[in-house]
């Protein structure tokens, strides 16, 4: 538990330097063809870069339910890691404004994790039962049933921590946490048992893979969407 | 083994490898690594709409390419081949990929609609590209470009012919047209001209040009060459580029400004878009067709009476048009000039829906079932406008809606702009 935050951000920044790498070595698409009408400004682009990966519109357009699917999973997940900067640090300063006691707070984080957790698990089991059928099942590969079974297993471990185990020591999380980030070996681990520990272990594995599998889109797509849409010199007419 | 799985000629491996290597660009690795394979792509597709066949869904036909690049360029795929769902070319899998890469206009509508910005038509080409080489290509279009490629080579031997086709042509304006002035001249050695244009095989892309250039008094010349490149079709640019280049040359020893292409859609891609980076940047400015007539109404050196066209009227944007070139507001800017009733159809612009005819299948007679079977979608799209007449841009659209009409009795007509221009054209007599 010491070591293995350390190999998976290692693991993960090779992999990122090596995706780039590989990208801004292969040659330029020769034409770089457009989907008009182009977007001619950086400024523009930038703004319509934001609605895209905001909200999704595209598939808005084309596929409702794909849609439902595909933005809860993201926003579930988007909640969830903000819940989790809990065991880095507390929000006091929120609380102190929205006037939360310690009370009110824990009941408000009970019930936007809770509700956070069953966000992601409802769109992992859609999208997964979707692309277990149909056209959907001829073009996946295990690549993309292991992406959504490790969202699963990190969804139903940490669902299960959040249910039955009744008291978290959140300090202990934080001290640990601090002592990984700021590169020591950690004082004191947190005692969750066997199920946190493969919650964890699970989420380290899932960074690690990011810039190996088609997760990588998280980071891939600012760079993507430039090809087709980013049209900054008119063509001469 | 089975015969399907038959192995090909290690020869064979090697080319196609050499090509596929050559093929990998930027926009190709964006495709074949970020890809979430959500399939936005596949609800965008008329065909797939249509169909509901896996081979017709982009985001299927990607991966089948796919798999050929994690056998060949991933460690992974190369060890455990199985893992990752990586292939090896053999005679089975090329064919597959063949039919998947036919069977596809090539209109982009599903790169409008990812949502990652990818641009699976590149994909799509290589696959076209890498199964030519293994001779699966469509017999017809290969045929085609071969036949065309030979023309090019000997021009000449077929110049005599076209100058008494042109000859008639003319004829034809003087008599019919009363525009006793109105000539065409054919681009050749001597002859000097501020434009060329580029038509397409057949009288039908020349005579009404030749009626509104004569209105608007312009100095042209015709090319002898014909705007389609059949080679462009099967991803082959290395047969592509040397019809390009004789058109350059042409519009070079005439000296024009600026060269017009008919209403040809991947015509005008090639030479508005791919050519100057073919070839560098080329002296002379690409037009088509339809933003010169746009221009001509604008500035007033052509006058149309919309009265000629009083029933409901409206435009089919062609994929390279306007998804691949840009070009939207000319059309219609046209079509409420010279009708009464112009409308649009829904969805339009970039969003509109291929007719089914594109990427070269309307010249495939294999493909007619598929090309009525997939117009579906486009059949819907005009009866709901209550179009009396649709107008477009290209000629492959232009076949493939006529076969629509007849074969869902949607009874409309179809036409060119330039018809539509050449018809309310008002001749001025002098």
């Amino acid at each position: 538990m010491g070591i293995l935050p350390y190999a998976a951000i290692t693991f993960f920044v090779i992999g990122v330097i090596y995706r780039i790498f590989i990208w801004v070595r292969s040659p330029p698409a020769a034409n770089k063809f457009t989907v008009f009408p182009g977007i001619s400004s950086n400024g523009k682009y930038a703004i319509d870069l934001t609605k895209e990966i905001t909200f999704f519109p595209r598939i808005f357009k084309v596929d409702k339910k794909l849609w439902i699917g595909a933005w809860l999973l993201h926003y579930g997940l988007l909640m969830t890691l903000v819940g989790h900067t809990r065991l880095l640090f507390e929000w006091q300063l929120l609380w102190d404004l929205l006037g939360f006691n310690d009370d009110t707070r824990d009941t408000v984080a009970m019930i936007s994790g809770s509700l956070a957790g069953i966000i992601v698990l409802s769109a992992v089991f859609y999208l997964l039962g979707r692309r277990l059928s149909g056209t959907m099942a001829k073009m996946s590969n295990l690549e993309d049933y292991f992406v959504l079974a490790l969202f699963l297993a990190i969804g139903l471990t940490g669902m299960y921590m959040r249910l039955f185990v009744d008291h978290i020591e959140l300090q202990d999380f934080r001290d640990y946490l601090f002592d990984i980030l700021t590169l020591q070996s950690p004082s004191v681990y947190p005692d969750v048992g066997p199920i946190f520990l493969i919650h964890l272990l699970l989420v380290l594995l899932a960074v690690a893979i990011i810039p190996y599998t088609k997760l990588f889109h998280l980071g891939g797509v600012f760079v993507t969407m430039r090809l087709s849409k980013l049209h900054l010199k008119e063509s001469k007419v | 083994m089975t015969a399907s799985e038959e192995k090909i000629s290690p020869q064979l491996e090697e080319q196609l490898l050499e090509v596929f290597e050559k093929k990998l660009n930027d926009a190709m690795h964006y495709c074949i690594e970020s890809c979430a394979r959500g399939g936005s792509c596949n609800a965008a597709c008329h065909m797939y709409n249509v169909t509901k066949d896996a081979k017709h869904a982009p985001a299927y036909k990607m991966e089948l390419l796919r798999r050929f690049y994690r056998y060949y360029f991933t460690r992974l795929g190369k060890t455990l081949p199985w893992l990752t769902n990586a292939k090896r070319f053999s005679q089975d899998s090329l064919e597959k990929l063949a039919e998947a890469a036919y069977e596809c206009t090539g209109c982009r509508r599903c790169a409008v609609f990812c949502p990652l910005g990818l641009d699976p038509s590149w994909m799509f080409s290589t696959a076209r590209h890498l199964t030519s080489l293994a001779e699966l290509a469509p017999e017809d279009i290969d045929m085609v470009a071969e036949t065309q490629a030979m023309k090019g080579e000997t021009i000449e031997e077929y110049k005599g012919t076209f100058l008494r086709q042109i000859a008639r042509l003319e004829q034809q304006i003087h008599e019919n047209l009363g525009m006793e002035t109105a000539s065409i001249k054919v681009a050749d050695e001597g002859s000097k001209a501020d434009i060329l244009y580029l038509p397409i095989a057949g009288a039908h892309t020349i005579l009404p040009v030749a009626k509104v250039f004569e209105a608007a008094g312009l100095n042209w010349n015709l090319s002898k060459f014909d705007a389609a490149n059949y080679a462009y079709f099967l991803g082959d640019i290395s047969r592509a580029k040397p019809l390009v280049e004789e058109i350059i040359e042409e519009a070079k020893t005439i000296g024009a400004k600026t060269l017009i292409v008919t209403e040809c859609g991947h015509a005008f891609r090639i030479m508005r878009h791919l050519a100057s980076f073919w070839f560098g940047e080329l002296p002379f400015k690409v037009k088509s067709i339809v933003e010169v007539l746009h221009e001509l109404i604008d500035e007033g050196k052509i006058e149309v009476n919309p009265d000629i066209h009083p029933e409901r009227l409206t435009y089919h944007d062609p994929c390279n048009l306007g998804r691949n070139g840009g070009v939207y507001e000319a059309p219609r800017q046209i079509l409420n000039h010279s009708s009464q009733e112009f409308v649009e159809l829904s969805p339009n612009r970039e969003e509109n829906w291929c007719c089914g005819g594109g990427g070269g299948l309307v010249a495939i007679e294999d493909y007619d079932e598929l090309r009525m079977e997939t117009g579906k979608k486009k059949a819907q799209q005009i009866k709901d406008s209550k179009a009396k007449i649709v107008v477009t841009a290209c000629e492959n659209c232009k076949a493939q809606l006529e076969d629509i009409n007849d074969h869902y009795k949607l009874d409309i007509e179809v036409k060119g702009v330039m018809d539509i221009v050449a018809d309310a054209l008002i001749v001025k007599k002098s």
